[in-house]
């Protein structure tokens, strides 16, 4: 009896008395609790009810905490008690009294050992720096399991200690648990205590407690930040001119007299629109009657979409996001591929017959048959070098191959034509010390070079890159090769 | 599902291109994706390794439900190496698609029985990483079905005992993670009521005469909290009353590798828009009422135009009269002189 005494010491848990307050609020309920109202909770019969660790550095009175939690815990802790190693259900008053005696005797002494605790409340932690007591920390195995009864064990996920040879002298050393518990609550009584004393604000959920927006324990960024939105064209010319830019104070939605209705303001069937697809157009004081007024629409919105494309692309790009050139090569992509599209296709223009790939000069006439020719002739094994040539042929050209090294012999009159073999060295070797002065400079402009060891030039395989499912080698595996997934092996 | 830095890239050099631009939501998703100025919850993604004991599982789940809702539990076993650079490419590819910059990683082998690494990312790439034996586990089941349970999504409130988590760099860094790990959404205001567990974590270390090495471990105990009324009455704090409920774990730290201090100060750099604002020349007096100050140019007041009325314009008419008169005096009395003089001195007056 003696060792229970000495082990369900400090637990809340443990006592279990059996007066119970109806009239004890519990604080976890109401926002009553924050503005005192009645304060039926502090009662006499402090002595023989066991006081709890942590609530002492806050009230110089003892004992009376242990009625509050009785209803509650009483159901909670019992079946609860059985996990711990030490524990034991079902405590006669006698011994409740006797333990309160010793725990209101030990918690004076607690009081005046308090450590206080430093605090970084916007994550709600405290630290303390005070160095742990080795001696409470652990305990031996043998002392306190052997001695307890143990009515119902359950079982414990219990991983046993693997490097042994880190446990020489402490094989057996369990930490003591309620001594942990006793120092958190010691510690969270500092940080409730310290929460509390910050600014508040009423809301439906109860109090609102205002947290430091700053973190005292430095915790890091998922992501770097972003960089600061540049201006646009327009924004700056506002600016400048003092024009107030409206963007918060347009409503998406906007009456329309038309119909008598709120639509929105852009988009599909927005609000005042300006309807001009009937059947019948009338021609206008300076239009041409022979034009086509609904292409002529068409163009124009096209036009507009257009522009408005073209000014978003280079406002990005002013801003970085794009490259340079980029507004430019997408309006020409776009412009020649509505071109063509109206002209009726790519090879629209070239008579039948004609190899495929000469469409990007969209010759015609003597011109192409010469092209077609040139092309025919060259599509031999030798690449038309060895063929007969026909009569009244112009000579055929042949490009001389790059790979035969050119040797520029010094001439005997000193005069050395271009650059020597002397000064091509001179320039590879100042290539080599100095990395490559212009060229890497308009390499690093285009931005082809690595910029640094961050993230963004990270060339990650994710496995997405086509080439490593080519299962052939060589230009075979280039055509038709699909990864063989379950459907298509059917 | 974030794209990896070269879909990225590959997706942007397609709109260059000409392409069609992503469908409205998959923009919205991306758009949620990039970088923010003030950043939520960093979520967790926890993962086994080649080989996963049935305990180190569980461990797994009991995370999951500490750290719900933001965290995700994958199933199939990965073949990931973590202090490998393959493995980190890995672990950053995995933490990259599912939006998470947590991860724990458990596994079980010979050599390194109960092993689990716990890791954060920065920009997509692995910042800090731990690995740890697990020596004692005791899961939320384990501690029975009375015991109460935090509620999904609750913030912890952490407490850190012993002097050690002070000694280096190491340490530090070590605390800053497991906040960092637990902490959950970073809030501005808290309704305090809602406030249902402590974690405590304490550091041992133990020295092994043999090799001369020092083992250090970390006990994560979890207590569920009640805040009581305080009974005295003495204040309206209330006082907290603690049960232990589950997971406690008993961590052994083997390997750790933390950010080079350049890549640690590119992760702690706020943006500037974050910074709150200096109110200045703003005051608020005892009534609650705002006080202003405003800050004038030095006024000579001798110089300055008050108001003008007619007496004082008056007044002033009459004193520049007055001196006027003064004046003419003078100047009569003056030439009278210059007459006497000339008198005296030529013996006939002056009749100019």
């Amino acid at each position: 009896m003696g060792s229970k005494k000495k082990k369900s010491s400090k637990k809340k848990q443990h006592s279990a008395p059996k007066e119970e307050k109806e009239d004890q609020v519990d604080y976890g309920a109401t926002v009553d609790a924050f503005f005192p109202g009645d304060d039926s909770s502090a009662h006499a019969e402090e002595e023989d009810v066991p006081v709890e660790k942590g609530d002492d550095d806050d009230n110089d009175k003892q004992g009376d905490e242990g009625t509050d939690e009785i209803e509650d815990d009483k159901k909670n802790d019992e079946p609860s008690d059985d996990d711990e190693e030490e524990e034991d259900d079902d405590e006669s008053l006698e011994e409740e009294e006797e333990k309160t005696a010793n725990q209101t005797a030990s918690s004076l002494v607690m009081m005046d050992s308090e450590e206080p605790c430093s605090f970084d409340l916007r994550n709600l932690t405290a630290v303390n720096s005070h160095p742990l007591h080795h001696e409470s920390l652990y305990k031996n195995k043998n002392d306190s399991e052997s001695a307890s009864k143990k009515k119902k064990k359950k079982k414990q996920q219990e991983i046993p200690a693997e490097d042994e040879k880190l446990t020489i002298n402490n094989a057996a050393q369990v930490l003591n648990e309620e001594y942990l518990l006793q120092k958190a609550t010691e510690g969270c009584t500092q940080l409730i205590h310290a929460l509390w004393q910050l600014p508040t604000e009423r809301s439906d959920a109860g109090p609102m407690v205002h947290l430091p927006t700053y973190d005292k324990i430095p915790i890091p960024r998922v992501l770097p930040p972003p960089p600061p939105k540049a201006e646009t064209k327009w924004e700056k010319f506002a600016k400048e001119r003092g024009i107030p830019l409206n963007k918060e104070k347009r409503s998406r939605k906007v009456w329309d007299e038309a119909t008598d209705t709120w639509k929105f303001r852009h988009g599909y069937d927005k609000a005042n629109a300006k309807d001009n697809n009937w059947p019948i157009m009338e021609v206008g004081g300076t239009d041409d009657p022979y034009e086509d007024p609904w292409q002529k629409q068409r163009d124009a919105k096209f036009a507009r979409t257009e522009d408005n494309r073209q000014n978003q692309m280079k406002n990005q790009e002013r801003a970085g996001v794009l490259p340079k050139g980029a507004a430019r090569k997408v309006l020409k992509s776009r412009t020649e591929s509505r071109k063509a599209g109206r002209e009726g296709g790519g090879n629209a223009g070239l008579p039948v017959g004609v190899p495929v790939d000469m469409t990007e000069n969209k010759l015609r006439g003597q011109a192409s048959t010469l092209a077609a020719l040139k092309a025919t002739q060259k599509s031999t094994a030798s690449m038309g070098r060895f063929d007969k040539p026909v009569e009244g042929e112009p000579e055929r050209k042949f490009p001389v191959s790059k790979k035969k090294r050119k040797y520029m012999a010094e001439s005997s009159t000193g005069k050395t034509s271009g650059k020597g073999e002397q000064e091509r060295a001179a320039k590879v070797l100042q290539t080599v010390l100095h990395g490559g002065g212009v060229e890497t400079e308009k390499a690093r402009k285009k931005g082809k070079l690595a910029k640094g060891v961050t993230a963004y030039d990270y060339e990650y395989d994710d496995g997405s890159n086509k080439a490593l499912f080519q299962k052939k080698k060589g230009r075979g595996g280039i055509g038709k090769n699909k990864k063989m997934t379950k459907k298509r092996i059917k | 599902m974030a794209p990896t830095n070269q879909q990225a890239r590959a997706a942007k050099a397609k709109v260059v291109s000409g392409g069609k631009a992503p469908k409205a939501r998959v923009q919205r998703y991306l758009n949620s994706q990039e970088s923010k100025i003030k950043e939520g919850a960093k979520s967790t993604v926890l993962l086994k390794g080649t080989k996963c004991s049935h305990a180190m599982g569980h461990v797994l789940k009991d995370l999951r439900a500490m750290l719900a809702p933001n965290a995700k539990l994958l199933a199939k076993k990965n073949q990931i190496f973590a202090f490998d650079s393959e493995g980190q490419m890995s672990l950053e590819f995995l933490t990259t698609k599912n939006d998470c910059a947590l991860f724990a990683m458990a596994s079980h082998n010979k050599k390194r029985p109960n092993n689990l690494v716990l890791g954060r990312t920065f920009d997509r790439q692995v910042l800090d990483m731990i690995e740890v034996g697990v020596t004692r586990f005791k899961s939320m089941e384990d501690y029975g079905g009375k015991v109460p349970k935090k509620r999904i999504g609750s913030k912890p409130l952490m407490l850190f005992l012993g002097d050690i988590w002070e000694q280096n760099d190491n340490t530090r860094r070590l605390q800053s993670f497991l906040v960092d790990f637990y902490r959950g959404d970073p809030v501005e205001k808290l309704v305090a009521q809602g406030l249902d567990h402590v974690m405590v974590f304490s550091l041992t270390e133990k020295m092994n005469p043999v090799t001369n090495t020092s083992v250090k471990t970390i006990h994560q105990r979890t207590y569920f909290m009640k805040l009581k009324k305080n009974p005295d009455g003495s204040s309206n704090t209330p006082v907290p009353f603690l049960t232990p409920c589950g997971p406690d774990l008993d961590m052994m730290v083997r390997r750790d590798q933390f950010a080079s201090i350049d890549l640690w100060r590119a992760a702690m750099k706020q943006p500037a828009a974050a910074k709150k604002k200096k109110v200045k020349n703003q005051s608020t007096n005892m009534f609650g009422e705002t006080i202003g100050r405003l800050h004038m140019n030095k006024q000579d007041i001798d110089k300055m135009q008050g108001r003008k009325s007619k007496a004082l314009r008056r007044a002033e008419k009459m004193e520049a009269e007055e001196e006027k008169a003064a004046v003419e005096r003078e100047l009569e009395s003056e030439q009278k002189q210059i007459g006497n003089e000339f008198k005296r001195d030529f013996g006939f007056e002056n009749d100019n």
